[in-house]
């Protein structure tokens, strides 16, 4: 909770926080400064208490080598003495002495030490000679020597003696050392005495018995970390030893003690966990240490801090304890003083407020009467006349209130509607901008539209931003705020911009927001993203290109019709096989080109009604030039997406080429089959009539034989000259199966065809006028001529012409013989055609292809031989043309000659 | 001495009708029936006039009629051939083959007889 500023605080915790940082201020920084000297003077104490003590233990030491150096001195003196005494003629050079013990022994006796002899030798060595100092095999160490760089050597040879510490055998010794002089002065050897220094120890158990503290101890140290004195660990090696925190504190104490001058004394402070106790948390240990040289001893006294400044924080607490006893008592004390004063003006603030609340029930409980009581009496009354006009204010207010409340309860109700509508037009943007077009409302559809959030361009942004950089710089807002405020709206479609910067196609409309006055405070626009849209559109647009040149393309017609039969839509393939141009007959009823009419329209449409669709539908459609189509259509409904019928659509194939090709191809079919059948039919006769020849020779020669024999007057010559009429007939029979099956062939030449036709009318003329039968002929001039035999095709026509004659013996009324020839021009070679045509009864279809068939005939036997028409086919097929016939019952029949022209002929 | 004219065909009812024909006119009429038949007539016997078939069985008429042409006396003999052949080409082969005439069956009698009469007397 943030503390207020100082002005506003209450007057209370004013007056109690500044008192109290008067007093207490003092008061702490006192207490702070007594502890701090007397704990520095405390801590001095203790530390020095443990440098005493150290430093006690070294004076001890000091005296004892003073002693030990004394008492070597002393004892070197008589060895001296017991040398050089009279009576003892000692000579060392030029006597060995090696092995006699008698000196050195004399000598330990006296004074209680070890005694060694050394003898100088070559290279100025002092050789051990004599000695009361034993190895640990208990002999006695000789043999072995000082060398010559040895302190002690140098010392000797220069003529001086020597004190100090020497490792002899297996200890140290204090040894001191003279040298031997010979007569003439001379360094011969030395002598040497010395106490073993553990007997300068003895003061070890007074040392171990010295407490530090409750649990601390003085142990001393060589400095290669050995305990030399320890209470329980004598002799162990803690060079290595750590603290808790990892540090090799003895090793540190070393170096430090090292580097003291005499009768220093050095400090170190490491923590210490003590696991033999079972301790957890380390305690801060002090080691005050000492180092004295002569024996390389370290002294230390070491304890646990806490131990040693036991009393100063005993001090320490007690001054705390009365420090916080003095505060509480002025806490009390300022507390109540406070109160009393400022109880009064609590009072009245709080009157005030409730009168602020409007409760002018309150009054002020003054006793006193000092300023404070005066201004509580005065504001009593104020109140009281403050009541007389609240009251009649408060019925006024009273009312205008409900009246408020219902207003905007209202409003809240109408604008609680229009946010929702805002909020719910996720579709559409809707953007509420002021007179300059900054945006002062911006819904969830604009903030989809857009990408922009709500909170970042409510009064914030311009539309603008919306609004790709090249509408801006046409100035398309003003133009878009103009028509608006002349028109009331602006609609357009436009390019947008989104926040990333794409753009989208949008529909736009803005409306004015207009005040009471008239005035124009601003605009509302509603944006729709017509991406969708625009994407359809051209989907649908390719679609229905795409549609179009299919039916376009199309080779087969294409038409639609609305349900009332007007045409709708109509392709290029059906313009082009109408003849007709779309715009002739968009609009117009189908029917107008179908052949049949309205009627073929509506059997169509009750045909699709029924079937839905049809296929292979044919029907005839008339062309704009009135030639007649056969047409091929597939038909079917159109319906709308609700399946409703809208329309037929239908599918035309033109096919009347495909039928002249069909019809021509069945006639070529029939053709061959009769060409081949004829043939067929010509061998066999031909057989037939060759055979026939022989019998038929023989009976007319034997007939002639018997008629010359017998008399003219014999019954019997009538009935022989029957026979031979028979044999006549058989022989003409004969002659013309011959001619029938080109068993005779004749010359070709060039032939104008109008000519046999003429020859065999001539011959004709008067028996057709006999019948009554009128001709007319119509012989084209100028034919090409055809290759041919002119007495054949005379015989062909002549038997034509009798033919039609003798059909229309029997009609009554009109009987016509038309005869025509013409270029036939359909034929696709090139074709001269000549056509008979009789009125005649005409011939019945089942014997239509058998006509020219030989022997068959429709005359009563004895009028045709039934070979006329055979005859006439085998001519002119010698001819390489061929004969058609047609014919209507009743009517009449025609009987075409077609004669290729030469130029095929010989292709 | 009457004329000898040798008919070769193969139909009997032929050989028969001509021998009635010719004979009763005065010729010396002999007829046989196939070409080695008549080759062997015509080494015995010479011919003033010989009438020849064209379809036979084994020698045809053509080749008999090229075969007598051949032999010196025959040089000159006038040779009819009398077939039921009666196209252009077919008479052509016949002339070609050394005959001097040909003639279609059937043949009235009377023609066939002037026809012989004129050329043999």
């Amino acid at each position: 909770m943030p503390i207020p500023p100082f002005r506003d605080w209450k007057i209370r915790a004013k007056l109690i926080s500044v008192t109290l940082f008067v007093v207490l201020l003092p008061l702490l920084c006192v207490a702070y400064l007594s502890i701090d000297r007397f704990a520095k003077a405390l801590k001095d104490a203790s530390d020095e208490d443990l440098g005493h003590l150290v430093r006690s233990v070294y004076t001890m030491c000091e005296v004892q080598q003073q002693m030990a150096l004394d008492k070597v001195a002393t004892d070197l003196k008589v060895a001296l003495e017991f040398i050089y005494g009279p009576g003892r003629e000692v000579r060392i050079g030029d006597v060995f002495l090696a092995r006699d013990t008698h000196f050195v022994d004399k000598v330990q006796d006296l004074v209680g030490g070890v005694c060694t002899i050394f003898q100088r030798i070559e290279g100025d060595r002092l050789l051990r000679i004599s000695t009361t100092v034993k190895g640990k095999d208990g002999k006695r160490s000789i043999g072995t020597f000082i060398p010559p760089e040895n302190p002690i050597a140098r010392s000797i040879l220069a003529g001086n003696s020597y004190k100090g510490r020497t490792f002899v055998g297996d200890d140290w010794y204090i040894k001191a050392y003279e040298p031997i002089k010979g007569r003439i002065g001379n360094v011969i050897g030395a002598l040497s005495v010395g106490v073993k220094e553990r007997s300068a120890h003895f003061f070890e158990e007074e040392i171990k018995d010295i407490k530090v503290g409750d649990t601390g101890y003085i142990y001393i140290i060589d400095s290669k970390g050995t305990l030399r004195i320890h209470p329980a660990k004598r002799g162990e090696d803690i060079i290595d030893s750590r603290d808790s925190s990892g540090f090799e504190y003895i090793r540190g104490m070393i170096q430090d003690a090292l580097a003291l001058g005499d009768g220093e004394v050095g400090t170190i402070r490491y923590p210490w966990i003590n696991p033999e106790l079972g301790e957890k948390a380390a305690r801060a240990k002090i080691n005050r240490f000492m180092y004295f040289r002569p024996w390389d001893w370290i002294i230390v006294a070491g304890t646990y801090e806490e131990e040693v400044y036991h009393s100063l924080y005993e001090t320490e607490r007690f001054i705390l304890v009365v420090v916080i006893a003095g505060l509480a008592l002025l806490f009390i004390l300022i507390i109540t003083l406070s109160k009393v004063l400022t109880r009064p003006i609590q009072e009245l603030t709080e009157v005030t407020a409730k009168m602020a609340e409007g409760d002018f029930s309150q009054r002020v409980n003054v006793e006193s009467g000092d300023e404070i009581g005066l201004l509580g009496r005065s504001f009593n009354r104020m109140i009281g006349q403050i009541e007389g006009h609240t009251s009649n204010l408060e019925g006024m207010v009273e009312a205008r209130t409900r009246e408020l409340k219902r207003s905007r309860g209202e409003y809240r109700d109408l604008s609680r509607f229009l946010n929702n509508i805002l909020d719910s037009a996720t579709e559409y943007g809707i953007v509420a901008l002021d007179f300059y077009g900054k945006i002062t409302e911006f819904n969830t559809g604009a903030e989809k539209l857009f990408g922009w959030k709500r909170e970042e361009v409510l009064n914030e942004e311009n539309v603008g931003i919306t609004i790709t950089a090249e509408d801006r710089k046409r100035g398309i807002q003003k133009e878009m705020s103009r028509r608006t405020r002349t028109e009331g709206v602006c609609e357009l479609e436009m390019a947008r911009v989104r926040k990333d910067g794409t753009r989208f196609p949008a529909h736009t409309i803005v409306t004015a927001i207009v005040d009471q006055s008239g005035k124009t405070t601003g605009f509302v626009e509603i944006i729709r993203d017509l991406t969708a849209r625009k994407i359809l559109e051209t989907e649908l647009r390719k679609t229905k290109e795409f549609l179009e040149n299919v039916l376009e393309s199309s080779v087969d017609g294409i038409v639609t019709t609305d349900l009332k039969g007007k045409i709708t839509y109509m392709n290029r393939a059906m313009e082009q096989s109408l003849h007709f141009q779309k715009e002739e007959l968009l609009g117009k009823h189908i029917s107008g080109f179908y052949l049949n009419g309205i009627q073929q329209a509506r059997d169509i449409m009750n045909l699709l009604r029924e079937v839905e669709r049809s296929e292979n539908y044919e029907m005839a459609v008339r062309r704009k030039d009135g030639k007649i189509l056969s047409i091929m259509t597939s038909l079917f409904l159109l319906r709308d997406e609700h399946d409703q019928v809208i329309g037929t659509a239908g599918i035309f194939k033109d096919i009347t080429e495909q039928k002249r090709l069909e019809g021509k191809l069945k006639e070529t079919q029939a053709h061959l089959v009769e060409a081949s059948k004829m043939r067929a039919l010509g061998e066999l006769v031909a057989g037939v009539a060759h055979e026939l020849n022989n019998p038929l020779m023989a009976s007319q020669t034997i007939l002639h034989v018997i008629l010359n024999n017998i008399s003219r007057e014999s019954p019997e010559r009538n009935r022989l000259e029957l026979i031979r009429k028979c044999n006549e007939r058989i022989r003409k029979i004969v002659e013309h199966l011959k001619e029938f099956s080109r068993g005779t062939d004749h010359e070709f030449v060039g032939v104008d065809i109008n000519r046999p036709i003429e020859d065999a009318l001539m011959i004709t003329q008067q028996q057709l006028l006999d019948h009554n039968i009128s001709v007319h002929r119509n012989l084209s001039e100028g034919l090409p001529q055809v290759l041919g035999n002119l007495n054949q095709l005379e015989q062909v026509f002549l038997n034509l012409i009798s033919n039609a004659r003798d059909a229309m013996d029997e009609v009554e009324g009109t009987k016509e013989l038309t005869i025509l020839s013409y270029l036939a021009e359909d034929e696709a070679s090139g074709a001269v055609c000549v056509s008979v045509k009789d009125t005649g009864m005409g011939i019945p279809k089942n014997d239509l292809d058998k006509v020219f068939e030989p022997f068959f005939s429709t005359k009563p036997v004895g009028k045709g031989t039934g070979l006329g028409l055979s005859l006439c086919y085998g001519i002119i097929e010698a001819h390489s043309g061929r004969l058609e016939i047609s014919s209507q019952l009743g009517e009449g029949t025609e009987v075409r000659v077609i004669l290729p022209l030469p130029e095929s002929r010989k292709e | 001495m009457a004329n000898r004219i040798l008919v070769v065909d193969d139909d009997e009812l032929i050989l028969i009708a001509l021998n009635e024909l010719l004979t009763p006119e005065g010729y010396e009429v002999h007829t046989v029936s196939s070409g080695a038949e008549a080759l062997g007539r015509i080494e015995k016997y010479g011919y003033d006039l010989l009438v020849l078939d064209i379809i036979m069985p084994e020698m045809d008429g053509l080749e008999l009629c090229k075969r007598i042409r051949q032999r010196e006396n025959c040089k000159e003999t006038p040779i009819v051939f009398l077939s039921a052949k009666s196209r252009h080409e077919d008479k052509a082969k016949g002339i070609d083959a050394g005959a001097n005439l040909f003639l279609s069956k059937p043949i009235s009698p009377n023609k066939l007889l002037r026809i012989i009469l004129d050329t043999i007397g």
